[in-house]
């Protein structure tokens, strides 16, 4: 090693993991902040940041003991135990697809009906249908609710449904490669060029949903159903038109999505034959077939003679065989099943990419918890309110951005790429291990470019050495911050700086300003 | 001695505090109106702050009367016994005043026998006999400012040994001989970081004393740069000498203004006669040294923060390697030790290695200075040989507690240090044992408890301060302090919950791992030390009850059949809970009490009772 390496050098030249929050690669000068880097040098008492310790010759270094695995994961229950963020919205959290509609909100505000499509059809693979059964869980948890009524988000991806855009894949893969969701970083997948064959049966909301999710990203999907058209057991939802119904499964043939009417499983078509011809099997097939026909099939069943199906990875007795909906015992509400079709589609993902097949890793989140009473207040006065009032029905274009522009866009713009985040899911940190007296919600949105949420701020300290004098540490113990001279406005300490400094930030304490409409007071 | 009567009051802001300026202005006044028979000078500190105000008077034959506890009024008295004005007018003028005075007031109070303290009597004996002055040696005979005094007491000997007959690397022998380590608390051989600064490459090193004293209740560090600033100097320069600095920097908290302005003066008297500036003595060694204030940081005692405070930064740790020895100030090799290390280094020039390393243990050699305070009887400012059990420091020189309830814990240490249990009184003064024990040698404060202090709530009030005091850069020191702090609350606060004594455990002992500097890896000692050993306590707070009868939220006062009915409990009473029912038995509304415990010492029956009944 050169003179003056240090041990995350070292670590990372001999290709050994060692976590890291505040470090930033190419930065002059350690932070030494979140002691998440932490490794024990041999003869030395406690531990050191292996980010600010100079690597020496013939040293023995450990990286990994249980001692030092729960000293990192304390680091980071510490940390968010004062770090006073909203991963993801209360609307994306409520809905079970836990899908992305803050982004799908921002798209239709910039009057982008193609990505708004984008992000509904993977998210909820039959936005159109959902638009009209969904009881809509997602609406009673906006917050937008508390002051006047929620968005109606039901109504926007149901409307965003039916228009006939382009929400095809590509033709030509090395263009875009569709919507890249924004969701949890265990889930987060880009689209496949080797176009494995996977087989769907049953045309179901589970069978869609799957389907829908593994063309969307790349698989050559046969969905196998009884009947003559897909659909299955939607179709006998009298509040479902037909013509929802035909969007969405228009929108799946444009994924390239085949049907093969009339196969009935165990009578037309044998899963030994699936088997042999497809890469994966997804079995959902409802609530049609028993105990013996399973059993037949070589498939395992419960104690009660159900399919036996393991519950978080969706697989069955048989590697490459998944199962989802009412057949692997998750009936009931549509978009519950849509979530559970859309779940197996993830674990078959896995199982296609040769990977440990877990099912859909549930990223930590943090939550805003209860909120002080001025704590609200400066919330509401930061939040830009334009747009149509509640009782507008989205019927066009405009009136669907009027509607998404009472948004408020909760959660976090950063949630994937926040480090934080990912060290919490990674070292399986507890969300509220050490709850207690935390940092008080504010934001500074003066600077033309940037918006300050020192709610979310972990003192890392990234930002000051390039900020030109703007920001630093002010304060001692737990309520140090980062703060700018004399608590001046961004706009006026910072006035040198542009948007880059908020790249420094693990967290997106500091973020770019989004266009659209203003966030907060221009100048406080 | 001059052929004049000597008359030493200590002025250091702890006497002065205490009233011993307004002891000094009756003295002048009084000598003043007496034709100034007597000279006035600052005794500094004698470490009997039990005792302070304290008054001497040497008369010219070298007989010396202490006087202790002294008030402004008895001051006429006590130069009655010794002095006489000059002149006739004189005379007859004061002989009439204090004539009139004796008739008109009741001086019964004020005769001066009764503030004689005999020091052959056995108090003070006890208090004097078991300790050695070594960085103290002289302090309390001079003035603090003036050289010939510090002179007069064997100052600058050791200097002018040391720079006619010694080369630096003698000099560094000398001191890693004697085995003196660090008085800041971590311990460090003193000799070997020397010999690191000196064996650095040649160019521009510093040498820094570091006067950023925080603890509470510690002020060893304060006294002697108030009391005895020369014998500091005189050691930094020695050091400087040994490690090739030709500045030096005296790091000093600005809430110690009396401590800059000695320091300063002693600087100047020094320049003036060639023992600091260019070429000392004809040596050809010059050190230059000037003074900077602090704005009042705990952290700013670490040396990597005390260092980036001098350089006008935020006082924020850094990670060590690289140590100061190597890259310091500026970049460059600094030698960076405490108050009191240098004190000790004219000794062991003066009177050889061997002489300090004789006192003490095998790995703790010399003397440690401890500020004595908390429920102890005599408490004060005390140098003993390392080696000196807790067991001789409370017992036989602070004469056990002044409540007269048996003690029950010693804290020593400070915010860094632990608590010890009576049972372990037997534990020497030493580096080693203390750590061992689970508490810490720290800079010296020394806090002795009885049966009436919850142990829960001295955990929690050390963690206060180390938590207020963290400069918030690591996590475990920022947020795991507080965390801490918190399950602390609730115990004292009766709302614990069942996993806390394990959770406060284990977050312990991790802030302890994980924390970038000694604050913070040190701060879960006081808690760490209390589960050691007064776990129970704990645990009695996670059922609700609080021992000591101390903690607000778990503890009820009653009154018991004693009562006379004197009603002096519901005169002192701030909140009126107690209705005075003259004659009768009384009773406390426990909805009204704030628990301030104002009624349990005024009942002369001592019929009330705090418990969890």
């Amino acid at each position: 090693m050169d003179r003056g390496a240090t041990l995350l050098d070292a670590a990372s030249a001999a290709g050994v993991h060692v976590p890291t929050l505040c470090h930033l690669v190419g930065s002059a000068e350690p932070s030494i902040s979140c002691m998440v880097c932490v490794v024990r040098v041999a003869g030395r008492g406690p531990l050191v940041p292996a980010c600010a310790t100079p690597a020496e010759e013939d040293q023995a270094v450990f990286t990994d003991d249980e001692g030092i695995r729960s000293a990192r994961r304390s680091a980071i229950e510490l940390l968010l135990s004062d770090h006073l963020g909203e991963c993801q919205a209360p609307c994306e959290l409520a809905c079970p697809t836990h899908w992305d509609v803050p982004g799908f909100m921002d798209a239709l505000r910039e009057d982008r009906t193609d990505l708004a499509a984008q992000i509904s059809h993977d998210g909820l693979a039959l936005p159109a249908v959902l638009g009209e059964i969904c009881p809509a869980p997602c609406q009673k948890a906006c917050r937008r609710g508390e002051r006047d009524a929620p968005v109606r988000i039901r109504e926007l991806h149901g409307h965003v449904g039916r228009m006939e855009v382009a929400t095809a894949r590509p033709e030509d893969p090395g263009q875009a490669r569709g919507y890249i969701p924004k969701e949890d970083p265990g889930q987060a997948r880009g689209y496949m060029e080797d176009t494995p064959a996977v087989a769907v049966v049953g045309a179901g909301a589970a069978g869609l949903a799957a389907a829908g999710r593994l063309a969307g990203r790349g698989a050559a999907v046969t969905v196998f159903f009884a009947g003559p058209v897909p659909g299955g057991s939607l179709r006998a939802q009298a509040e479902l038109s037909a013509e929802a119904l035909e969007a969405d499964l228009r929108s799946l043939e444009r994924w390239r999505v085949q049907w093969r009417p009339g196969s009935r499983l165990g009578e037309d078509l044998s899963l030994e034959g699936l088997l042999s011809d497809f890469a994966a099997v997804v079995l959902a097939t409802g609530d049609r077939l028993d105990s013996e026909a399973w059993t037949a099939m070589g498939l395992g069943i419960d104690d009660a003679g159900r399919l036996a199906v393991d519950r978080p990875s969706r697989q069955t007795s048989r590697p490459g065989v998944f199962a989802a909906g009412a057949c692997a015992g998750r009936g009931g509400l549509a978009v519950r099943v849509v979530a559970d079709g859309l779940a197996a589609a993830e674990a078959v993902l896995q199982h296609l990419a040769g990977e440990p097949v877990t099912g859909p890793a549930r990223a930590r989140n943090v939550r805003y918890g209860p909120l002080e009473e001025d704590e609200r207040a400066q919330l509401w006065a930061q939040a830009g309110d334009s747009g149509a009032g509640p009782d507008e029905a989205v019927v066009d274009a405009a009136s669907a951005i009027a509607a998404a522009n009472r948004c408020l866009l909760c959660g976090c713009e950063g949630h994937d790429a926040c480090r934080l985040r990912q060290l919490a899911t990674e070292l399986g940190a507890r969300v509220s291990g050490f709850a207690g007296q935390r940092r008080p919600w504010a934001r500074d949105a003066s600077h033309g470019a940037l918006v300050f949420e020192g709610h979310k701020c972990i003192l890392c300290g990234s930002c000051i050495g390039r900020s030109d004098g703007g920001l630093a540490f002010a304060g001692r113990g737990f309520t140090a911050r980062v703060a700018t001279p004399y608590d001046q406005p961004w706009a006026t300490a910072l006035a040198r700086t542009d948007g880059s400094l908020a790249d420094a930030c693990p967290t997106r304490a500091i973020r770019r300003k989004r266009p659209g409409p203003p966030e907060g007071p221009e100048s406080p | 001695m001059s052929g004049r009567t000597e008359i030493r009051v200590g002025l250091g802001s702890c006497c002065q505090a205490s009233g011993s300026g307004d002891v000094w202005r009756a003295l002048q006044s009084a000598l003043a109106a007496m034709g100034s028979p007597a000279d006035l000078r600052d005794g500094a500190c004698v470490g009997m702050c039990h005792r302070v105000p304290m008054v001497e008077v040497i008369e010219p034959g070298g007989r010396s009367t202490l006087y202790g506890n002294v008030t402004a009024q008895a001051v006429p008295g006590i130069l009655r016994r010794h002095l006489k004005p000059v002149g006739a007018g004189r005379a007859v003028r004061w002989g009439a005043r204090q004539t009139w005075q004796r008739l008109t007031r009741d001086e019964a109070w004020n005769r001066p026998e009764r503030f004689v303290v005999d020091l052959a009597a056995e108090a003070p004996r006890a208090f004097l006999d078991g300790q050695v002055r070594i960085a103290m040696a002289g302090c309390g005979q001079t003035d603090p400012i003036d050289l010939s005094e510090y002179r007069r007491v064997g100052g600058y000997k050791a200097l002018a040994k040391v720079l006619s007959t010694m080369a630096p690397g003698e000099v560094i022998d000398a001191v890693e001989r004697s085995g003196l380590r660090g008085r800041g608390g971590a311990g460090f051989p003193t000799g070997r970081k020397w010999r690191t600064v000196a064996a650095q490459a040649d160019g521009v090193r510093y040498a820094v004393v570091n006067g950023d004293e925080g603890d509470p209740g510690a002020f060893m560090d304060r006294m002697l740069l108030e009391g005895y600033p020369f014998r500091i100097l005189e050691g930094l320069t020695i050091a400087a000498y040994a490690v090739g600095a030709g500045e030096a920097f005296f790091y000093i908290r600005q809430e110690y203004p009396l401590a800059v302005e000695h320091v300063a003066d002693a600087i100047a008297a020094a320049e003036a006669a060639n023992l600091l500036g260019e070429d000392i003595l004809g040596s050809g060694f010059s050190l230059k040294v000037h003074i900077r204030q602090g704005a009042g940081a705990f952290v700013c005692g670490e040396e990597t923060a005390l260092l980036a405070s001098l350089q006008g930064r935020r006082g924020q740790p850094r990670p060590r390697p690289p140590y100061p020895a190597e890259q310091g100030l500026w970049g460059r090799p600094t030698l960076v030790s405490n108050v009191e290390t240098y004190a000790d280094v004219p000794f062991i020039l003066a009177n050889g290695p061997e002489a300090f390393a004789a006192l003490g243990t095998t790995h703790s050699a010399g003397t440690k200075v401890f500020a004595l305070a908390g429920k102890v009887a005599r408490g004060g400012l005390i140098e003993v040989p390392m080696g000196t059990t807790l067991e001789h420091i409370v017992h036989t020189i602070g004469g056990g507690t002044r409540t007269g309830r048996p003690v029950k814990a010693v804290q020593i240490g400070g915010p860094s240090g632990g608590c010890l249990p009576a049972s372990r009184l037997d534990t020497p003064v030493d580096f080693d044992a203390l750590t061992e024990a689970g508490a810490m040698m720290g800079s010296g404060g020394l806090v002795v408890l009885d049966e009436d202090d919850c142990m829960v709530d001295i955990a929690r009030y050390f963690l206060q301060f180390t938590q207020h005091e963290s400069c918030g850069r690591c996590t475990f020191c920022r947020i795991g302090t507080q965390r801490m702090l918190e399950i602390l609350n609730r115990l004292c606060g009766g709302q614990g919950r069942a996993e806390d004594l394990d959770t406060l455990e284990a977050l312990a002992g991790q802030v302890r791992q994980g924390s970038l500097c000694g604050l913070g890896r040190t701060a879960p000692n006081p808690v760490l030390s209390t589960l050691r050993y007064f776990r129970d306590e704990y645990e009695a707070h996670l059922a609700g009850r609080c021992p000591a009868g101390c903690c607000a939220a778990l503890t009820a006062y009653r009154v018991t059949d004693d009562c006379i009915g004197c009603t002096l409990c519901a005169k002192v009473c701030p909140v009126t809970a107690i209705e005075p029912q003259p004659y009768r038995r009384h009773s406390i509304d426990m909805n009204l009490c704030t628990r301030c415990h104002m009624c349990v010492p005024a009942c002369p029956a001592k019929a009330i009772r705090t418990g969890d009944f």
